[in-house]
C-alpha cells in the first residue's frame, strides 16, 4: 500500500481530469466537485507521506532500450519533495475551493477545473520526479496546462496572445534545458538523479563542459521561472483567471524553476562560474521587476512583477549556493503571494472585473476581510517582521551579505523598492476616497472565497517562524554578526513605505511618471522588433524561395522546358513528302558519318 | 510431326483460300471470312506449339541454310500469329468505317481482301523471323512491306489515308533500296549472304572492316525505318494517323517486332566491331528523346500512339544495345498486349466520337469497361507495376545497368517521366472530365472477349512473367 | 494471416469497382484488416529477431524472385499504423456525390498498397505494392480535390513516378552489387549475404546514394519536397490522411529496412549529406511553414518538416535513434492524419482555410477544437502523446552518434538545431491554432455546427492511439528494437572512411 501512496497522489488529479473531459463536461457543478475532491485526496495523501518516514514508491519503466537508454517513472521522496508536496497540494486545495466561488458562473467551468486537475498532476510530477527526462516530461505538461488556463477565455484576443507567448517563451528556455539534459546523459551515461550525482565529480576535468551544461539546464529555469531575459510572458499571463495567476503564476509553477535548480543543485554547484551567472540573473530580475512594478496601474500586473522580483530573490539564493534559503523563500512566498492574488481576485470580482487601481480606493471599509488578509500578505511581501516574508528574505540578504557584496546592495535596494510599490498599492487601493461607481457599490465576497483567504493569511503570517517552518525545511543558519542585515533591511522597508505614503496619500492619479518604467524597459517592443526582423523575415524569404525558386523555377520550369522541346520537335513533321525524303537522306548521311568515319 | 516451314505454308494456303472465296463467292457475309481466318490462324497457332525447335548450323545447306527454326524463331512465329489474330478482330470492328469510306460501292466491296492481306503479312513476318540469309531476309521483308502498301492505303476514298499510303510507299521503297545496297556491300566484302558465314569471315582480321561496317550501317538504315528509330522515324506519325486504325496497330506491333528480330540476327556478325554498339546507343538515345518529348503536346490519340511507338522503339533499342534478346522478347510481348489493347478501345470509341484525346472525356461514365481497359493499357505503356509493361521496362533497365550504360539509364528514367505525363492525359480525360454525351457505347461480344483477354494477359504477365521468360530461354 | 491483411482492402476495392455498395464494404474490409492486425499484435512474441508468418510463392527461380510476405516488429508497427489510419480515413469519408465507388476503391488501393509494401520481404513486391497507390492518388486529387487540384495532381504523380523509377534503379543496383551467386530479391537472403560482407564498400556508397534520392523524393526530403504541400493542400481529406500518414512512411521504412542492414558503410559515408538535407527539412522548411497563410498548406509543410526528425533518427544510426525514428513514423502518421481529417471538415463547413478568414471557431465547435488541439500538441511533441516518445529517443540517439567530451560533431550540432526546430514548430502550430480556433468569432461562422457523433469516432480512435502509445511507448519499443539491433552493433566500429582520415561526419557512434 505504502509504495502506491505516491502514485495515488500523482494519479488522482489526472483521473479527475480524464473523467471530467470524457464524461462530465456538461455538468459543471459535478466537474468542479470532482476536481476539488481529487486535490483534497492528494493533499491528504501528501500529509500521510509527510507524517510517515521511509515510504519508497514503486517504479514504472517508461522507455527501456537495453544498454542504450532507460527512462523510469520513479519518485524522489526526501524532505525537499515532501515539503513541496504539502505546499503544492495545500495551496492548490485552497485555490480549488476559492475557484468554486470565483468561477461560479463561467461557461467554461468544466474545462477550467479539468485543466486545473491536470495542472496538479503535472506539478506533482515535477515535485516527485527522480530523473531528468521525467522532470522534463512534467515540465512540458505544466507548460501546457498553463497555456490552456491562460487562454481560458480564448475568445479574448489578449488571452489567446498571452497563452501563445507564455508557451513559446518557455519553450525557448526548454530548448536549452533539453540540450543540457543530453549533455549530462552523454557525460555520465545516466539521467537518474541518484546515479548522476556520484558521477559528477568525475567531470571536474572538463570545467567548461560542466559550466555550459549547468547554464543550459538553468535556461529551463529562466524560461519557467520567468527570469530575465525570458520574463516577458509572466505579466501577460495575468490575462488568465485570477486563481490561476495565484496558483500557477505565483505559488507553484513559476517556483518550479527554482525547485528544479535546487533538485539538480549537484550540477549547478559543480561550476562556480555558473553559480555566479545564476546569482546575477536572479539579482537583475529582482531589481528590474521591482522597478517596473513601481509604475504599473493594473493590480494584477503589479503583483505579477512582484512575483518576478521575488523569484529573482530565490534564484539569487540558488546562485549563492544556498538551497535552504531559496526553498525557504519559495515556501513563504507561495503563501503570501497566493494570498495577495486571491485577495486581489476578490476585489476584482466585487468591482466587476475592474483591475485599474486608480478606479479603486477606500476599499478598506467595504471589503474588511479582503483588506485585512491583503494587508497581511503585503506585510509579508515587504518583509515586515514578524511576518513570514521577513525571515525568508532576511535569510537571503544575509547570505548575499557574506558572500557577494554587490549583490547584497542591489538586493537591499530591491527590498526598498518592494516596500515602496507595495505600500503604494495598499494606499491607492484601500485608502483615500473611492474613485469609481463600481468601487462604491462593492461589498465583501462570499465565505467560499474569504475562507481560503483567511487560511492563507494565517500561513503567511506564521510561515516564517522557526517553530513552524523548521518542521518542514532545513532552515538556513543565521550567522552572528550578520545582525547588520536585518537592521538595514528594516531600514529600507521603513524608507520605502514612508516614501510611498508621503507621495500617494489622497492622490487621484499618478504624480510621478517615468516613461521607461511604464514601458517595462521596452522589452516587449524590442522582442517584437527582433522577431519581425529575424524569424519573420527569414520565414518570408524562405517561403518566397521555396515557392518561386525551387517549385516554380526548378520543378515547374524543367517540366515546362521539356514540354516546349517536345513542341519544337513536332515542327519536324512538316507533312510534305519531299521534305521527309530529304530528312531521311540527311539521317542516312549522319548515321554513316558517325558509324564509319569517326 | 509438324515442322516449322509447314506453319508458313498453312498460313499462305489459308490466305489464298480466303482470296479465292472473296473473288468468286459473292452471296455471303464477308465477315464470315474474318472469322474463318481467325479460326484458321488460331489453329496454326495451336499447331505451332508442337513444333520442335531446331536451329540450323552454319554447315547446313539448301533450305536450312537460309531458314532456321530456333526457339526465338518459333516464339516470334507464334507472336506474329497472335498479333494477326487480334488485328483481324480489330478489323471486324473496323468494317463499318471501311464501308463508309467507299461511297456508292457495294456494301462489302473489298472487305475480303482487307481480311486476306494481313494473313500474307503474317506469313511474311513468320518467314522473316526465321530468315538467316540476307537474300531470304530481303524476300520475306518485301512480302511484308508490299502487303502493307495495300493495307495502309486501303481506305483510299479518304485523302489523308491516300497521302499516308504514298508516303509509306516512297519512303519504304527508299529504305528497301538501302537494304539491297547494304547487302551488296556486305556480299562484296565477305562473298557470303548467310549470316553465320559472314560472321566467320568477319572474324578473320584480313577482311575490310570498314567496308563491312558501311554495309551494316546501310542495312541498319532499312531496319531503322521498319522499327521507327530516329532518324528514320519521320514517316511514322503521318502514316500511323492516316492508315486504317487496325493497320496502324499491325504496323506498330507486327512489323516492329519482326524488325527487331532481324536486327538482332543481322547485328550478330558485327558485334565484333566496336562502332556497332556505340551507334546503337546513340540511336537509342535519340529515339527515346524524340518519341517521348514529341508525344508530350499531342492532342490526337492515334498520333500520340504513333509517337509512343517510337518511344518504345527507343526502350527496345536499349535492349539491342545491351544485346539482351530475352529482355527484348519480353518487352515486345508486353508491347503487343498493351498496344493492341489501346488500339482496340480506340477503334470502338473513335467510331462513336473521334480520335482526339478529349473525345474520351467522361468515358468512365459512358462505358466503364472500355475506360478500365484503356486505363490498363495506358498504365502498362507508362510502366506501372503489376502490368506487363512495367516488367518489360524492368528487364530492359536491368540489362542497361548491368552493362553500365549510364547515359541510357538516365535518359531512360527522364523519358519514363514524360511517358507518365502523356499516357495519364488519356486517363485524366476518361475519369476527370465529364462529357457532353452520356449515351452508353456498345461493345460486341468478340471484341469484349478479346479486350478482356488482353487485360487479363497484361496483368497476368505483370505478376507472373515466368512463362515468357521460359519460352525465351536461349 | 498477413496475406489476409494485405488482400482484404485490395479485394474489397476490386469488388467495389465491380459495383457492390461502396461504404459498407470498405468499412467492413478496413475493420477486418484492423482486427487481424490487432490479433497479430497480440499473438506477436516480443524480443525476437526475424520475420514471422512468412508465406512464399515462387515467381521466377532464376531471378530468385518470389512473392514473399511476412512481418517482424518494424513492419508490424507500420501495418498497424496503416490499418488504423485506413479505418479512420474510410470512416471519415462519408458520402461522395461523384463516382462514390471509385473513391472508396482508390482509398482501399492506397491502403492495400501500403500494407503490401510493409509486409513484403521480396524487394520487387516491396516496390511494386507501393506503386499501387500512384494512379489512385492521381485520381483522388484530380477528381475530388479542391483548390488548384489539376496542377497538384500532375505534380505529385509525375514527381513520384520519377522518384520511384530512380528508386527502382537503386534496387536493381543493389541486386546487382551482390555476386551473381548471392543475387536475390529476398531481403533475408540479401541481409545474410551482406553480413558476410559480400557487398563492397564502393558499391554500398553508390547504391545508398541512388536509394537516398529515390526514397528522398517519395518522403519529400529537402529539396525534393515541393510536391507535398500542394498535393496535401488540395487532396480530399481521406486521401491526405492516407498519403501523408501512411504512404509517405514507405520511404523511411525502406531506408530502415535496406540501408541500415545492407549498406552500413554507405549510410555512414553519406550521413553528412543526409544531415545537411534533413536540416533543410527541419529549419528551412520549418521557416517556410511559419510564413504560410492557409491551414492546409501549413499542415502540408509541417508534415514535410517533421520528416526531418525521422531522417535524423535514421542518419543517427544508433539503436536508440532508429527505434525513435520508427516510433515517430508511427506517431506522426496518426497525428498528421488527425490534423488533415479535421482540416478537411473545417473546409467542408467554412469553405476556406485562410487564417485571416477564420477565428474563434472554438466557441462553435468545441469538440473539433479539442481534437485539433491534440493534433497540434502531438505535432509539437508534447509529452503524453506518442510523438514525444519518438522525438526524444531520436534526440538522445542522434546526439550520441560521434560524441566526444571536448567538442561537438555534426550529429550534436544537428541535434541542437533539430531541437530549435521544435521551437519553430511550436511557433507555427500555436499560431495556426490561435488564428483558427481562438480569438473573437466572426458572425460569418455563427451557424457552423460541430462534428456529428459518427464523425467523432474515428477522431477518438486516432487520439486514443496517440495517448495510449504516448503513455506506454515501451510496448512499441520492445516490438521494434530487436529488428535493427543486430545491424547497429556495426556502428560502433570506426568505418573505413574515417581511418582514411575522412572528416568527422563519418564518425562512429560513441559506446
Amino acid at each position: 500500500m505504502n509504495s502506491f501512496l505516491p502514485w495515488v497522489i500523482l494519479l488522482t488529479p489526472l483521473s479527475s481530469a480524464v473523467v471530467i473531459t470524457l464524461f462530465t463536461l456538461r455538468w459543471k457543478a459535478i466537474s468542479s466537485l470532482i476536481s476539488v475532491a481529487a486535490v483534497l485526496v492528494s493533499f491528504a495523501c501528501s500529509c500521510l507521506i509527510f507524517a510517515r518516514p521511509g515510504i519508497a514508491a514503486a517504479e514504472f519503466t517508461w522507455i527501456n532500450i537495453g544498454g542504450a537508454l532507460r527512462v523510469p517513472l520513479g519518485f524522489t521522496l526526501d524532505q525537499l519533495s515532501k515539503t513541496m508536496l504539502l505546499v503544492v497540494t495545500g495551496v492548490g486545495a485552497t485555490i480549488h475551493i476559492y475557484s468554486l466561488g470565483y468561477m461560479r458562473d463561467d461557461e467554461g467551468k468544466s474545462r477550467y477545473f479539468a485543466a486545473l486537475s491536470l495542472f496538479m498532476f503535472a506539478m506533482l510530477g515535477i515535485v516527485l520526479a527522480n530523473n531528468f527526462v521525467m522532470l522534463f516530461i512534467f515540465w512540458e505538461l505544466v507548460g501546457f496546462t498553463s497555456y490552456v488556463l491562460i487562454g481560458h477565455w480564448f475568445f479574448r484576443d489578449a488571452a489567446a496572445a498571452a497563452a501563445n507567448k507564455a508557451f513559446i517563451t518557455t519553450r525557448i528556455g526548454d530548448f536549452g534545458f533539453m540540450i543540457g539534459i543530453l549533455m549530462i546523459w552523454m557525460a555520465t551515461g545516466s539521467i537518474v538523479f541518484s546515479e548522476v550525482t556520484p558521477r559528477m565529480p568525475a567531470l571536474a576535468s572538463h570545467p567548461t563542459f560542466v559550466t555550459i551544461t549547468a547554464l543550459l539546464i538553468f535556461c529551463g529555469a529562466v524560461g519557467k521561472s520567468a527570469q530575465f531575459p525570458l520574463h516577458v510572458w509572466l505579466p501577460d499571463a495575468m490575462e488568465g483567471p485570477t486563481p490561476i495567476s495565484a496558483l500557477i503564476h505565483a505559488a507553484t509553477m513559476v517556483a518550479a524553476g527554482v525547485y528544479m535548480l535546487v533538485r539538480v543543485a549537484f550540477v549547478i554547484q559543480a561550476s562556480q562560474t555558473a553559480l555566479l551567472v545564476v546569482a546575477w540573473i536572479g539579482t537583475i530580475t529582482a531589481a528590474m521587476a521591482a522597478l517596473i512594478a513601481t509604475q504599473q496601474n493594473d493590480i494584477k500586473r503589479i503583483l505579477a512583477y512582484s512575483t518576478l522580483s521575488q523569484l529573482g530573490y530565490m534564484v539569487m539564493a540558488v546562485g549563492l549556493a544556498s538551497n535552504d534559503a531559496a526553498m525557504f523563500h519559495l515556501f513563504t512566498h507561495a503563501f503570501f503571494k497566493a494570498l495577495l492574488f486571491l485577495a486581489a481576485g476578490s476585489i476584482i470580482v466585487m468591482l466587476h472585473h475592474e483591475q485599474n487601481i486608480w478606479k479603486m480606493g477606500g476599499l478598506s471599509r467595504r471589503l474588511p476581510i479582503t483588506f485585512a488578509t491583503f494587508a497581511v500578505g503585503a506585510l509579508a511581501l515587504i518583509g515586515c517582521p514578524p511576518f513570514s516574508g521577513f525571515f525568508s528574505k532576511d535569510a537571503i540578504l544575509a547570505l548575499a551579505y557574506e558572500r557577494n557584496m554587490p549583490i547584497f546592495i542591489v538586493g537591499l535596494f530591491t527590498a526598498f523598492l518592494t516596500a515602496f510599490y507595495v505600500v503604494r498599492l495598499l494606499v491607492i487601493v484601500f485608502f483615500g476616497d473611492t474613485r469609481s461607481e463600481a468601487a462604491r457599490q462593492s461589498k465583501e465576497s462570499p465565505p467560499v472565497m474569504t475562507g481560503p483567504l483567511i487560511v492563507l493569511a494565517i500561513l503567511a503570517a506564521l510561515g516564517g517562524f522557526g517553530f513552524f517552518a523548521r518542521n518542514f525545511l532545513a532552515l538556513p543558519i543565521e550567522k552572528e554578526g550578520a545582525f547588520v542585515v536585518p537592521v538595514l533591511a528594516f531600514g529600507a522597508l521603513i524608507v520605502g513605505s514612508g516614501l510611498a505614503i508621503a507621495i500617494y496619500r489622497n492622490r487621484a492619479n499618478e504624480p510621478i511618471d517615468i516613461e521607461v518604467l511604464r514601458h517595462k524597459f521596452y522589452f516587449d517592443e524590442f522582442y517584437a522588433r527582433l522577431i519581425t526582423w529575424t524569424q519573420e523575415l527569414l520565414a518570408r524569404v524562405s517561403a518566397f524561395f521555396d515557392r518561386w525558386i525551387i517549385d516554380t523555377g526548378a520543378v515547374d520550369g524543367s517540366s515546362r522546358g521539356t514540354w516546349a522541346i517536345g513542341a519544337l520537335l513536332r515542327l519536324v513533321q512538316v507533312g510534305n513528302l519531299q521534305a521527309y525524303v530529304f530528312l531521311f537522306g540527311l539521317g542516312v548521311i549522319a548515321v554513316i558519318y558517325f558509324a564509319v568515319f569517326r | 510431326m509438324i515442322t516449322a516451314p509447314e506453319l508458313e505454308i498453312a498460313v499462305l494456303v489459308l490466305g489464298m483460300a480466303i482470296l479465292l472465296v472473296e473473288a468468286f463467292v459473292t452471296k455471303i457475309d464477308k465477315r464470315a471470312l474474318a472469322f474463318v481466318a481467325i479460326a484458321g490462324l488460331a489453329l496454326v497457332l495451336a499447331a505451332s506449339f508442337f513444333v520442335p525447335p531446331n536451329a540450323s548450323t552454319s554447315q547446313a545447306t539448301g533450305f536450312w541454310s537460309f531458314y532456321t527454326a530456333d526457339r526465338l524463331a518459333i516464339f516470334f512465329k507464334q507472336f506474329s500469329l497472335l498479333t494477326t489474330i487480334f488485328v483481324l478482330i480489330l478489323m471486324t470492328d473496323y468494317a463499318p468505317v471501311l464501308r463508309r469510306s467507299f461511297p456508292g460501292a457495294a456494301p462489302q466491296a473489298g472487305l475480303g481482301e482487307f481480311f486476306a492481306l494481313p494473313i500474307f503479312t503474317c506469313a511474311g513476318l513468320m518467314y522473316l523471323v526465321s530468315a538467316i540469309d540476307f537474300v531470304f531476309i530481303f524476300v520475306s521483308l518485301e512480302l511484308v512491306t508490299i502487303s502493307f502498301y495495300v493495307l495502309v492505303s486501303f481506305t483510299r476514298g479518304n485523302p489523308i489515308t491516300l497521302e499516308a499510303g504514298t508516303k509509306y510507299l516512297v519512303l519504304s521503297a527508299l529504305s528497301t533500296a538501302f537494304l539491297v545496297y547494304g547487302i551488296a556491300w556486305i556480299f562484296g566484302v565477305t562473298g557470303q549472304t548467310n549470316l553465320q558465314r559472314i560472321a566467320d569471315v568477319l572474324a578473320n582480321p584480313a577482311t575490310d572492316r570498314n567496308a563491312a561496317l558501311f554495309g551494316m550501317v546501310l542495312i541498319l538504315v532499312a531496319l531503322g525505318f521498319k522499327i521507327a528509330a530516329v532518324p528514320f522515324q519521320i514517316w511514322v506519325p503521318d502514316v500511323y494517323q492516316g492508315a486504317p486504325t487496325p493497320v496502324t496497330a499491325y504496323l506498330s506491333v507486327g512489323s516492329k517486332a519482326a524488325g527487331f528480330i532481324v536486327l538482332l540476327r543481322v547485328l550478330q556478325p558485327f558485334l565484333a566491331l566496336p562502332q556497332t554498339q556505340r551507334l546503337i546507343v546513340v540511336i537509342a538515345l535519340l529515339t527515346l528523346l524524340y518519341g517521348n518529348l514529341a508525344a508530350l503536346p499531342q492532342a490526337n490519340l492515334k498520333r500520340l500512339l504513333a509517337y509512343s511507338s517510337i518511344a518504345h522503339a527507343g526502350y527496345l533499342l536499349i535492349g539491342v544495345a545491351c544485346f539482351d534478346a530475352s529482355a527484348i522478347g519480353f518487352y515486345l510481348v508486353a508491347y503487343l498486349l498493351m498496344t493492341l489493347l489501346s488500339f482496340a478501345v480506340l477503334i470502338i470509341v473513335a467510331q462513336q466520337t473521334g480520335e482526339q484525346i478529349d473525345d474520351f472525356d467522361g468515358l468512365a461514365k459512358r462505358s466503364p469497361f472500355l475506360a478500365f481497359a484503356m486505363l490498363i493499357g495506358m498504365i502498362s505503356l507508362a510502366g506501372v507495376p503489376f502490368t506487363a509493361g512495367f516488367l518489360g521496362k524492368f528487364f530492359i533497365f536491368y540489362a542497361a545497368i548491368l552493362q553500365h550504360q549510364t547515359a541510357l539509364v538516365v535518359i531512360g528514367v527522364i523519358t519514363v517521366g514524360c511517358g507518365f505525363y502523356y499516357y495519364l492525359k488519356v486517363i485524366r480525360a476518361m475519369y476527370w472530365q465529364s462529357s457532353a454525351k452520356a449515351d452508353k457505347i456498345p461493345v460486341n461480344g468478340l471484341s469484349r472477349l478479346a479486350i478482356s483477354a488482353l487485360i487479363i494477359a497484361t496483368i497476368w504477365l505483370g505478376v507472373y512473367p515466368q512463362p515468357i521468360l521460359d519460352a525465351l530461354k536461349p | 494471416m498477413v496475406l489476409f491483411v494485405i488482400f482484404c482492402p485490395i479485394v474489397a476495392a476490386i469488388l467495389i469497382m465491380a459495383g457492390v455498395p461502396a461504404r459498407r464494404t470498405a468499412l467492413v474490409a478496413s475493420v477486418l484488416a484492423f482486427a487481424a492486425v490487432l490479433f497479430l499484435l497480440v499473438s506477436f512474441e516480443q524480443g525476437q529477431h526475424g520475420f514471422r508468418h512468412v508465406t512464399s510463392f515462387t515467381i521466377s527461380p532464376e531471378w530468385h524472385l518470389s512473392f514473399t510476405t511476412g512481418i517482424d516488429g518494424l513492419s508490424l508497427v507500420m501495418i498497424l499504423l496503416a490499418t488504423i489510419v485506413t479505418v479512420a480515413a474510410v470512416w471519415f469519408t462519408g458520402t461522395i456525390e461523384r463516382y462514390e465507388n471509385a473513391f472508396y476503391a482508390c482509398l482501399l488501393f492506397i491502403s492495400g498498397g501500403a500494407i503490401g509494401a510493409f509486409a513484403s520481404i521480396d524487394l520487387f513486391f516491396f516496390y511494386a505494392f507501393h506503386e499501387l497507390a500512384l494512379i489512385p492518388t492521381f485520381l483522388l486529387i484530380g477528381i475530388w480535390g479542391s483548390g488548384n487540384r489539376v496542377a497538384a495532381a500532375w505534380k505529385i504523380t509525375i514527381y513520384l513516378a520519377i522518384g520511384s523509377f530512380i528508386l527502382l534503379l537503386g534496387l536493381i543496383l543493389l541486386y546487382q552489387s551482390f555476386p551473381a551467386s548471392a543475387r536475390s530479391f529476398d531481403i533475408r537472403a540479401l541481409t545474410a549475404a551482406a553480413s558476410l560482407g559480400q557487398i563492397s564498400a564502393d558499391a554500398q556508397r553508390h547504391v545508398y546514394l541512388v536509394l537516398l534520392i529515390g526514397f528522398g523524393i517519395l518522403i519529400s526530403l529537402f529539396p525534393f519536397h515541393t510536391w507535398a504541400p500542394e498535393a496535401y493542400a488540395s487532396a480530399p481529406a481521406p486521401a491526405a490522411m492516407l498519403h501523408a500518414g501512411v504512404l509517405k512512411k514507405f520511404g523511411l521504412y525502406g531506408l530502415l529496412r535496406l540501408a541500415i542492414p545492407l549498406l552500413p558503410e554507405g549510410s555512414r559515408y553519406w550521413a553528412g549529406l543526409l544531415v545537411v538535407l534533413l536540416l533543410g527539412n527541419i529549419i528551412y522548411v520549418g521557416l517556410v511553414t511559419i510564413a504560410q497563410k492557409r491551414l492546409d498548406w501549413m499542415l502540408g509543410y509541417s508534415s514535410v518538416m517533421h520528416m526531418g526528425y525521422i531522417f535524423l533518427g535514421i542518419a543517427g544510426a544508433t539503436i536508440l535513434a532508429t527505434t525513435g525514428a520508427s516510433i515517430l513514423m508511427f506517431a506522426h502518421g496518426l497525428s498528421i492524419a488527425l490534423l488533415f481529417a479535421l482540416a478537411g471538415e473545417l473546409r467542408k463547413r467554412t469553405g476556406t482555410l485562410v487564417f485571416d478568414d477564420l477565428g474563434g471557431l472554438g466557441k462553435v465547435m468545441p469538440f473539433a477544437s479539442l481534437a485539433f488541439g491534440f493534433g497540434v500538441f502531438a505535432a509539437i511533441g508534447l509529452p503524453g502523446l506518442a510523438n514525444f516518445a519518438g522525438e526524444i529517443m531520436i534526440f538522445f540517439g542522434a546526439f550520441k552518434n560521434g560524441w566526444e567530451m571536448d567538442h561537438f560533431h555534426i550529429f550534436q550540432i544537428a541535434t541542437v538545431l533539430a531541437l530549435w526546430g521544435v521551437v519553430i514548430s511550436t511557433v507555427y502550430m500555436l499560431r495556426a491554432y490561435r488564428k483558427t480556433f481562438m480569438g473573437p468569432l466572426s458572425d460569418r461562422w455563427k451557424e457552423i455546427v460541430d462534428l456529428r457523433f459518427s464523425l467523432r469516432l474515428p477522431i477518438v480512435v486516432l487520439i486514443g492511439a496517440l495517448l495510449c502509445f504516448g503513455f506506454f511507448p515501451q510496448s512499441l519499443v520492445q516490438t521494434v528494437t530487436p529488428v535493427l539491433r543486430p545491424y547497429l552493433t556495426e556502428q560502433h566500429r570506426p568505418s573505413a572512411s574515417t581511418q582514411r582520415g575522412g572528416n568527422n561526419i563519418q564518425q562512429v557512434a560513441w559506446r
